[in-house]
């Protein structure tokens, strides 16, 4: 497991690294549509044992939580349903659908241009941390690219992005056959993760 | 300064807090709502991305939220030329309200919603999204439809009744068309028939006369119609005809009128039954005038030619006679035969002519009785040795039987009785070859009862009917017998009626005949004559 490659008990620790709680909220209403019951009790005491004591039924999209939090439950899943990269991306898709802030951000979806460089602004409003940057489009070759830089967090969680950012260009481009793929990331050497996303 | 900065801050924090804790209940109240929203709605985006829906639409549709979320919204759509239309609609429109459009759940089935479009714009008037509302109607359209498609049925039932109507209406009135053809036949078979016909109705009110009617009784048609009887006699041409009806129209066979000179009417009258009720009654007026005169005129010639010949029959009757008896000379025996053979015939000639001069006087209405008390027992005595002798003559048996030592007395013409029992005896020993004749006198009830039975060669069958009419001689009594005249019984029958009797007979070929007739008399006169 890669979780294990990597120390994670920093990310666990670490309380500045805020994400906002909408993500984690959509993952445990995707858990309880997916999951039984028994496997969200697993799942809510693996969490628990992370170190995060934390009602998931009370978790507020709006508010901000450690970015471990969020990445406790990924793991969780990982461990408890055996989840790898490919059900990691599943979810990735999913959360945006399930998503409350989303709906913050419907302003945004309504084309492609707008869409895309409205990305950032989307990103500030879940992450205090990292930069998503807009460096290109091709409408042409029929792809875009976005980059993140300052974000370390875990390949998992790149995967979980993977799924993510299929879905939001889904929703700009009005098209469901969309791919999104990590082309550079930091954990294989790269200064930067750079997602391409086509069509 | 640091103090104030320290202030500031723990403000700014303080009021981001109070930002998000009714960022957070608002978020909370939205999410409350999106739950209890029985209307399914799904909001898209200018792409027609469904971007959110709520837990009616998911329960509404069939699918899940991670299901539906990201899918083109015209793939809820049952007609995708109606979806794309709608898609195109959007963008220029901003409100649809209560469109009737049929959506598929994900599990295919078919639904009528009536769908409400708002679009959503931003600040600068820019779209943002649509927001799309379903109202459920398929139970409102399959109830729509229940009652369309009983009111097409009730309207195919009634057409098929119309239908059925105007064939009935179609045959009713072809049938109408065949009864006016077959009532335009039969008026036209009335108006032009030679008898003059009348119809009455069940009230006795003329309901119908045809122009011979008119021409009978010089009356116009419609001065006849919805008259009753009592009304119609009052009209003198019609009085007679009125009179021999009496009070109400009864059954009349063959009665013969005579409305003025020149016009004698054979009336009958029919009853007219249907379905066993009577509906009217028919008067059919035959004019029998011609036949009457010619009649006349017949008996008018056979009456003058038979006293013609009378005259010198009795001459040479009596001359025949004198020879017979020698009152002119001694005869011999050869003279004596043809003598008597010339008397004979001559006596048949006689016989003949009398009964013609009867038949005329009968036909002419002039066969006058003199009716007086006689006793019928005497009568036939007196007759009696005549048949007895022609009887021996003939070898054959005869036997007169009175059942009764006294019989009342009847007024009749003797010579006319006299006449009918001298036919009916001689009939009876003239054809009869053996055996024997029976002549009885009884008693039945008011009347005389005369029978005479013979055991003679008996009336075919077939001849009966025509026993009484005039010149009729039945196929076996013309073989056996060449004299008669055929006369006899035809003069019997009108005298024994005439008397107010009956005259019948029973017979059996080959086996021998009865006749009866019967004479009435009156009981009172009977007492009358006792007591004296």
């Amino acid at each position: 497991m890669k979780n294990k490659q990597f120390d994670i008990s920093n990310i666990f620790q670490d309380q500045n690294k805020k994400v906002k709680g909408a993500c984690a909220k959509a993952i445990f209403n995707y858990l309880k549509a997916k999951a039984s019951e028994d496997d969200l009790k697993k799942i809510k005491e693996k969490i628990q044992s992370y170190g995060f004591n934390i009602n998931l039924d009370k978790i507020s999209p709006v508010k901000m939580y450690p970015i471990g939090l969020e990445l406790a439950i990924i793991f969780s899943l990982s461990e408890v349903l055996n989840w790898k990269e490919k059900e990691i991306k599943e979810l990735g898709r999913n959360v945006p659908k399930l998503s409350f802030i989303v709906k913050f951000f419907i302003k945004y979806l309504i084309s492609l241009e707008k869409g895309y460089k409205s990305s950032p602004i989307y990103w500030k409003t879940h992450f205090n941390f990292g930069i998503l940057e807009t460096p290109e489009i091709n409408k042409k070759e029929k792809y875009l690219i976005l980059v993140l830089k300052d974000f370390s967090i875990h390949p998992l969680y790149c995967k979980f992005l993977e799924g993510y950012f299929e879905t939001m260009a889904g929703f700009i481009l009005g098209k469901r056959d969309v791919s999104c793929n990590e082309t550079k990331c930091v954990y294989r050497g790269d200064n930067y993760h750079e997602f391409k996303i086509q069509w | 300064m640091e103090n104030e900065t320290q202030k500031d801050n723990s403000d700014l924090i303080l009021e981001i807090q109070n930002l998000q804790e009714s960022l957070n209940s608002l978020v909370k109240y939205i999410d409350e709502i999106n739950t209890f929203l029985p209307l399914p709605f799904c909001y898209i985006n200018p792409l027609g991305i469904i971007i959110n829906v709520n837990k009616s639409f998911v329960k509404f549709f069939e699918y899940e939220e991670t299901e539906i979320i990201g899918n083109d919204f015209t793939i809820l759509f049952k007609d995708s030329n109606e979806a794309v239309f709608l898609k195109k609609e959007l963008k220029k429109i901003n409100e649809i309200k209560g469109k009737e459009i049929t959506v598929l759940t994900k599990n295919k089935v078919e639904k009528i919603v009536a769908i409400t479009i708002k679009t959503k714009r931003d600040d600068e008037g820019n779209i943002n999204g649509y927001f799309i509302a379903f109202t459920d109607i398929t139970p409102l359209r399959k109830f729509q439809k229940s009652l369309e498609e009983k009111a097409k049925e009730r309207t195919a039932e009634l057409d098929k009744s119309r239908i059925a109507l105007m064939n009935i209406l179609e045959d009713v009135e072809k049938e109408r068309n065949r009864a006016e053809q077959e009532s335009n036949k039969t008026l036209a078979i009335i108006q032009n028939f030679t008898d003059g016909l009348l119809v009455f109705d069940k009230e006795g009110k003329v309901s119908l006369a045809n122009p011979q009617t008119e021409s009978f009784f010089k009356i116009k048609v419609q001065d006849l119609i919805g008259k009753s009887l009592s009304e119609l006699e009052k009209i003198p041409t019609l009085n007679p005809l009125i009179q021999l009806f009496g009070r109400e129209i009864k059954r009349i066979s063959k009665k013969e009128l005579q409305t003025d000179e020149n016009l004698i009417l054979e009336v009958s009258t029919i009853p007219l039954i249907l379905r066993e009720e009577k509906i009217g009654d028919l008067v059919i007026l035959h004019d029998i005038t011609r036949e009457k005169n010619i009649e006349r005129m017949k008996s008018e010639f056979v009456s003058i030619s038979a006293h013609q010949l009378r005259t010198p029959l009795s001459a040479i009757k009596w001359s025949l006679k004198m020879l017979l008896d020698g009152d002119l000379g001694p005869i011999n025996q050869g003279q004596k035969e043809f003598l008597e053979k010339a008397y004979a015939s001559n006596e048949r000639m006689i016989r003949l002519i009398n009964d013609l001069l009867n038949v005329a006087k009968i036909e002419e209405g002039r066969f006058l009785f003199s009716p007086q008390l006689e006793d019928l027992k005497e009568i036939i005595k007196e007759q009696f040795p005549i048949f007895r002798e022609l009887a021996q003559k003939k070898g054959l048996e005869i036997e007169l039987i009175f059942k009764k030592d006294r019989y009342p007395w009847v007024k009749i013409d003797k010579e006319k009785i006299s006449l009918v029992i001298q036919n009916l005896v001689e009939n009876a020993i003239n054809y009869t070859k053996q055996g024997k004749i029976t002549i009885t006198l009884d008693i039945n009830n008011d009347n005389l009862f005369f029978s005479v039975k013979d055991t003679g060669i008996g009336i075919p069958e077939s001849q009966k009917s025509r026993i009484f009419s005039r010149f009729f001689r039945g196929e076996n009594a013309i073989l056996s017998e060449t004299e008669g005249t055929g006369l006899g019984l035809f003069i019997a029958k009108n005298i024994v009626e005439a008397h107010g009797g009956k005259i019948w007979f029973e017979s059996k070929e080959g086996k021998g005949t009865t006749f009866y007739f019967t004479i009435p008399f009156s009981k009172e006169l009977e007492d009358l004559i006792v007591k004296l």
